[in-house]
């Protein structure tokens, strides 16, 4: 009866294992986001699709030369990665830090990144997770639309500077037509004076 | 050439593993030889008398430890691998296995990895032990030893490729190297691993 009841429970542990793993790779399989899990060294022990897939390196080979894939092999700025990883060691929580992330051919990708730290059942850290989303449409538009406000900018000084020219002409235009007005009625004075001579 | 009589010997070998080491070397074949490569397995495997579909393995159930060197010793036979090429494949495995994932709390420090390897061990086998005999940072190297496990040599090369990766994802060297010192296949009471690096 006892161990009827043992293996009971054990097959039903075995059954929601099984229901856990499976809804582990499912949603690792789904999530758009590239995330990959770290140990407190720098080697990256699990990631996504997404993250495979964004990167280029390819899950099971060798990254570099080496059977373990070192975390620090995905950004551009080495010394910007430690600054961070030293945050992240300290319990910091990284959100939506701009960095450039580098894939398996060269290839740059601006991205944001953000970790959150794993611990153990007594609080030991046991390594973090990294997520990574790609910004490189946003940079495009933000450099585009900079762009566009450069051009514009410079159209509007054009303008500006057109528009000083227009008054300065103008503006001589007006005081020499007083000028000349004045004149006019000077002569006009001097022409009345004379008549009333003659 | 593998025989039937020799499969069923091999398939005698005490003991059971988890069905994840089965799928991490398969997925290696998979890699290397694609899809036809795991079907040549599967082929080969039904003609020694132990038709099996990998896709049916699950990755937390034990299954026969024989059954696993057996598939070790059809890879070999029908891709001509080397012991070069198995030893790459234990490496490689653990970037793919759901078990290390699991196991990443152990994975936080040299001297706390060591320790924890008997667990690790039992993660995967239900036979045999694995001793966290001798280590030294300072000296720079881990001793391990596997005692009561006596199953066949293909075994000391796939241990010693575990051996080396585990070791590596808590090292920050690049330069870590194996050496199997006792064989209990040579003579000696148990098998013994000596890990260095620089």
């Amino acid at each position: 009866m006892i161990n009827n009841k043992k293996d009971f429970y054990l097959q039903q542990l075995k059954q929601d294992l099984r229901d856990l793993k499976k809804y582990i790779e499912e949603f690792s399989l789904f999530l758009p986001i590239p995330v990959c899990s770290v140990n407190p060294l720098g080697v990256i022990i699990d990631a996504n699709r997404a993250f495979y897939e964004i990167t280029g390196y390819k899950k099971g080979e060798k990254i570099k030369g080496e059977t373990i894939f070192r975390v620090e092999h995905l950004f551009e700025d080495k010394k910007k990665w430690k600054e961070l990883e030293k945050r992240i060691l300290k319990k910091e929580f990284i959100k939506g830090e701009e960095t450039v992330m580098i894939t398996e051919d060269k290839k740059r990708i601006p991205v944001t990144l953000s970790s959150s730290r794993r611990e153990d059942d007594q609080g030991t850290m046991i390594g973090y997770f990294l997520a990574f989303i790609d910004i490189t449409d946003i940079k495009i538009l933000q450099e585009n639309l900079e762009k566009k406000v450069k051009e514009r900018t410079k159209e509007l000084q054009e303008k500006v500077e057109e528009l000083e020219k227009f008054h300065k002409l103008t503006v001589g235009r007006e005081l020499k037509m007083i000028e000349l007005k004045k004149e006019i009625k000077k002569l006009k004075e001097e022409l009345e004076k004379s008549k009333g001579r003659q | 050439m593998l025989s039937k009589e020799k499969a069923k010997k091999i398939i005698g070998i005490e003991g059971n593993v988890r069905g994840e080491g089965i799928l991490t070397d398969i997925e290696y074949v998979r890699k290397r030889k694609g899809e036809g490569g795991v079907r040549k397995v599967e082929e080969r495997l039904a003609e020694l008398g132990y038709p099996i579909k990998f896709k049916e393995i699950q990755s937390l159930d034990w299954y026969p430890q024989g059954l696993d060197i057996l598939k070790i010793l059809v890879m070999k036979e029908i891709f001509n691998w080397t012991d070069k090429d198995i030893f790459e494949m234990a490496t490689l495995a653990p970037q793919i296995s759901f078990l290390v994932r699991m196991l990443i709390k152990y994975f936080i420090s040299p001297k706390k990895s060591f320790e924890q390897s008997p667990n690790y061990w039992r993660q995967h086998f239900d036979t045999g032990e694995l001793e966290a005999h001798k280590s030294s940072e300072q000296k720079k190297y881990f001793v391990f030893r596997v005692k009561n496990y006596k199953t066949h040599p293909i075994m000391c090369v796939i241990l010693a490729g575990y051996f080396l990766q585990m070791s590596k994802y808590v090292l920050k060297s690049k330069e870590v190297t194996i050496k199997e010192t006792k064989c209990i296949f040579k003579g000696d009471h148990y098998d013994e691993f000596i890990v260095n690096w620089v």
